[in-house]
């Protein structure tokens, strides 16, 4: 047994700021905390809005566009994936189609197109980077498009937009395949996609998917925004939207008919508000 | 080791505090990692996201990615406030709390900064599994709590950034908090039986400390945790007043050595209880020997104060204590030395409190001393004393003076007792009230009473002359000589040595020696009365003994204490009344000690004592003053006209004179 006394035994803990009495040290401590907590909420919520918050679309025509110079594949569907080959979230789109490989060989496989943004044909953006990035793909392509310009014909706006035509023409399905900003993983998008692929989807207008997630494609205002610079009323919009919603599961009004039977209980508004990021 | 009772409590307390110092010990090492872990999270988190999402894009536009702007901004905002928060508060149960939210929210972000990849997940489950180290469940419960509310508020407002679905379903829900409950379920485990096996090692650490700094058997603090309470005071409270208060049983010994040691144990437990009970907080109570206490009171605001707690030992004494059906009167000498004026160290404080304790003792027990400078002087000469009786007995400074025993019917002279006498070369004659304790402590009183023994006998084999009555010599024995294998053979050699016949010796036992290890004794006692030899209880009415005792080891005579001189008339006179009629009975005589004065004698004489001793008939006188007086008394006369012009000669005799009378003789040699 050491012959130290029990209290340098037990030993007391350091402290970094011996000069600091209780109280003061419970104010500090108090404010800080407080502070802290209040600002990294609003950090968070601010995030939140950013990673959830949906690109801009412009709602694609109901047919192929003649006057586009991406030709229509003969006697296939098209997919047609509009991107910014610079924008992170460009991956997780090209992760999530890379699902389209696991469809059976009885489903019509679709030709595959990726029209990747350029400013224009001077532009040093290298396509062999996107090539190796879209090999996960079955069968897609690479395409420049440069200023935007295919884009604005098929009423794209955001980077990871999805447009899927019929072999003769016909807009089957539009919207995104992400859950939300550069999110890989399961998510509604998605799964309506290869719904629609399998031919599982309802017949007739065109499928809407999941919002689209992703950098514009081009700024009228040619500026970026951040979240920082995010006026809060849209958010607030959405959190509305998303709580009434919400209520609605609890209290469910009568289904209203839609694609589904439980479109009753989707969280996503018909029209999801529009903002520049 | 099991401490029962009180004990057991104030080890388990220990015990508890010991647990909760680890715990504080350990929360403070883990706060600590995680200080370092947010740290490196908050560069790594910017590194990731600068990696991942470095910029946002519009057009040909760009800007740097808010994910970036989050990962730098995640320090100000709650990493560098988490990590103050710790550092102010160490060890604190909020702290741990500030760090575990602290962390889950750098997980949570990690997720969305990585583009909620799913390997990032996993550090969610990483986070909850460091947490664990704190071993508290109610850290990791708001762990799972932050986690579960992010979980819950976002799949509940945008169920697809979570769940991959547009719907908020509970089950997916459920999902995902099942897992990190499912792994919080494990990491509980674990904590609980880490904390158990904590606190059993704390337990076995209380009881190790426990046994290290008490008295086992009082319970009472020992030397070592008095030392640490004074250097703590003395620490805390420089040149602040306290006292040590030396307490030290008076006759304890006589009575552990009449009861027995278990009921000496038990005595002292319940002295301890005694004292602990007005003790009080600011006094450490320890147990510093076998029946030696020290109160260190702290915060005293004058000596009155020490004065009035060695007061308060007395007091506690006073009444008498009851165990086995035996009543014990203790009382207690209290000795006090004030700090910082009488020492600075705890060893001094206690000498001169020893001191003190040691004059209360010499005022003649039951008393409360303070301490003095001139104690100290006093302490110094006993040192010398001790020192130097090693040396008497080879020095030929001891020798012995006889007093005479007269009967009380024809004041013939019965017999003499041998008294031990030290001439100091310095101190002059010392008493042996101060020498015989040293001679018992140094275990020298064996040798010293053998030399005793044979010197009475020599004497007496020189004071028989034929044609006169035989005259008796008594010697005390201790009870170290008592307890000596083979002390009755010892005693005959020495008899056969000296020549001096069985029966002209007595021996005085004092009644405690005769009360222990009965068979023992009477075994011993046997063969000393077979041989011829009497016995003498000395000091008979003061001791611990039993009357019981007097049927099982019979003597020849008893010796009525002094004390009973002393007493209230009617109630003595109704005892020694008692007790001649029961010697009588059982076949002793009766010794009056202490007669002083005619009066004295006659109603000592009327009461039926048989044999008187005392200054009234002579003081102690040199082995050939007794030759002397015997061959001047006619044969079957009386010695007593003899004896009073001796006495007479003595008193109205100068120092000198005195001295020469009573003046050593020459060493008798067998």
């Amino acid at each position: 047994m050491s012959r130290q006394p029990i209290s340098h035994w037990m030993g007391e803990t350091y402290s970094v700021f011996p000069s600091l009495n209780n109280r003061k040290r419970a104010i500090v401590t108090l404010a800080l905390g407080v502070t802290s907590a209040l600002l990294t909420l609003a950090g968070l919520f601010l995030l939140l809005a950013f990673d959830s918050t949906p690109g801009e679309v412009a709602g694609p025509p109901a047919r192929w566009p003649g006057r586009s110079v991406l030709k229509h594949p003969e006697n296939r569907p098209a997919l047609l994936v509009f991107v910014h080959p610079q924008c992170v979230c460009t991956s997780a789109t090209f992760a999530e189609l890379a699902q389209i490989g696991l469809l059976s060989s009885s489903v019509a496989a679709p030709d595959v197109m990726i029209a990747a943004f350029r400013p224009g044909s001077n532009s040093a953006w290298r396509i062999d980077s996107l090539t190796a990035r879209v090999s996960g793909i079955p069968g897609a392509r690479v395409i420049w498009d440069d200023g935007a310009i295919e884009a604005r014909r098929f009423g794209a706006k955001t980077s990871g937009d999805v447009l899927l035509y019929s072999a003769r023409g016909a807009l089957l399905f539009e919207g995104g395949v992400t859950a939300s900003r550069g999110h890989e993983g399961d998510n509604y998008g998605l799964t309506r996609l290869l719904q629609v692929l399998r031919a599982r989807a309802p017949q007739g207008a065109a499928v809407h998917g999941g919002p689209v997630f992703g950098c514009s494609l081009a700024s009228p205002r040619g500026k970026v925004s951040n979240p920082v610079s995010l006026t809060m009323m849209p958010f607030l919009e959405l959190l509305k939207a998303r709580i009434l919603r919400l209520a609605r599961t609890v209290w469910p009004r009568p289904a209203a008919g839609g694609d589904f039977p439980n479109q009753s209980v989707w969280l996503v508004p018909a029209r999801a508000p529009v903002w520049h990021v | 080791m099991r401490q029962p009772g009180k004990a057991g409590r104030h080890v388990k307390a220990l015990a508890d505090q010991y647990a909760r110092a680890t715990i504080r010990k350990r929360a403070a090492v883990v706060d600590r990692m995680m200080i370092w872990l947010l740290a490196a999270e908050w560069l790594g988190m910017m590194v990731t996201a600068f990696i991942v999402s470095p910029r946002v894009w519009n057009g040909d536009q760009s800007g740097v990615h808010p994910h970036v702007w989050a990962a730098i901004l995640a320090g100000p905002l709650f990493i560098l406030p988490a990590i103050a928060i710790a550092l102010l508060n160490p060890a604190r149960q909020a702290t741990r709390h500030v760090l575990a939210v602290a962390q889950m929210v750098v997980s949570i972000l990690l997720i969305d900064v990585t583009g909620g990849r799913i390997e990032t997940h996993f550090h969610i489950f990483g986070s909850i599994a460091i947490l664990a180290f704190y071993m508290d469940w109610r850290v990791l419960a708001t762990a799972t709590a932050v986690t579960g509310i992010d979980h819950l508020t976002r799949g509940l407002l945008w169920p697809q950034s979570v769940y991959g679905v547009l719907t908020a379903s509970p089950w997916r829900s459920a999902e995902h908090v099942w897992w990190v409950t499912f792994e919080d379920f494990f990491l509980l485990l674990a904590a609980r039986q880490s904390m158990r096996d904590l606190k059993a090692a704390a337990l076995g650490n209380a009881r190790l400390y426990w046994g290290a700094s008490h008295d086992v058997l009082t319970g009472l603090a020992n030397r070592r945790l008095l030392q640490e309470r004074f250097d703590a005071w003395v620490d805390s409270r420089p040149g602040a007043a306290s006292a040590i208060l030396y307490v030290d049983l008076d006759r304890f010994k006589q009575a552990n050595d009449v009861l027995g040691h278990a009921v000496g144990d038990r005595l002292l437990a319940l002295v301890a209880s005694r004292f602990r009970a007005f003790a009080g907080p600011g006094v450490t109570l320890a147990r510093v020997g076998g029946d030696e206490f020290v109160f260190f009171r702290t915060e005293i605001g004058s000596p009155d104060d020490a004065k009035a707690m060695g007061q308060k030992v007395l007091d506690s004494l006073a009444p008498p204590f009851n165990i086995d059906g035996h009543e014990v009167l203790l009382s207690a000498s209290v000795g006090i030395g004030l700090y910082p004026e009488h020492g600075t160290t705890l060893r001094t404080l206690q000498d001169n409190a020893d001191r003190a304790m040691f004059a209360a003792k010499s005022r003649g027990r039951n008393h409360c001393e303070m301490f003095s400078p001139i104690m100290l002087q006093r302490h110094g000469t006993v040192q010398e004393i001790a020192r130097d009786l090693s040396l008497a007995m080879s020095r030929r400074e001891f020798h012995l003076v006889y007093q005479p025993l007269v009967r009380g019917l024809d004041g013939q002279l019965n017999d003499c007792e041998a008294l031990l006498r030290w001439h100091h070369p310095v101190h002059g004659n010392i008493p042996p009230s101060e020498f015989i304790p040293l001679a018992e402590e140094s275990g020298m009183v064996v040798s010293l009473g053998d030399w005793v023994l044979t010197q009475a006998c020599l004497a007496c084999a020189s004071w028989q002359r034929p044609g006169y009555p035989a005259v008796a010599v008594s010697v005390n024995v201790s009870a170290e000589q008592f307890d000596q294998s083979g002390y009755a053979e010892k005693i005959l050699r020495i008899l056969d040595d000296t020549g001096l016949s069985p029966s002209l010796l007595i021996l005085e036992l004092t009644e405690g020696i005769l009360a222990r290890d009965i068979p023992r004794t009477r075994a011993q006692l046997a063969r000393i009365r077979d041989a011829g030899i009497r016995v003498a209880l000395d000091d008979f009415g003061v001791g611990y003994s039993s009357l019981s005792y007097l049927a099982e080891l019979p003597a020849d005579r008893i010796k009525l204490d002094r004390t009973f001189l002393n007493r209230e008339l009617l109630r003595s006179t109704a005892i020694i009344e008692s007790v001649v009629q029961l010697a009588h009975r059982l076949g002793m005589q009766v010794v009056a000690e202490g007669i002083e004065t005619n009066e004295q004698r006659e109603r000592l004489l009327a009461l039926g004592c048989d044999v008187f001793q005392g200054y009234y008939f002579s003081r102690p006188i040199p082995a050939a003053e007794v030759s002397a007086l015997l061959i001047r008394t006619q044969p079957e006369s009386s010695v007593a006209g003899e004896l009073e012009a001796l006495n007479e000669a003595i008193v109205t005799a100068s120092d000198a004179e005195v001295s020469q009378i009573t003046s050593p003789e020459p060493e008798l040699v067998a």
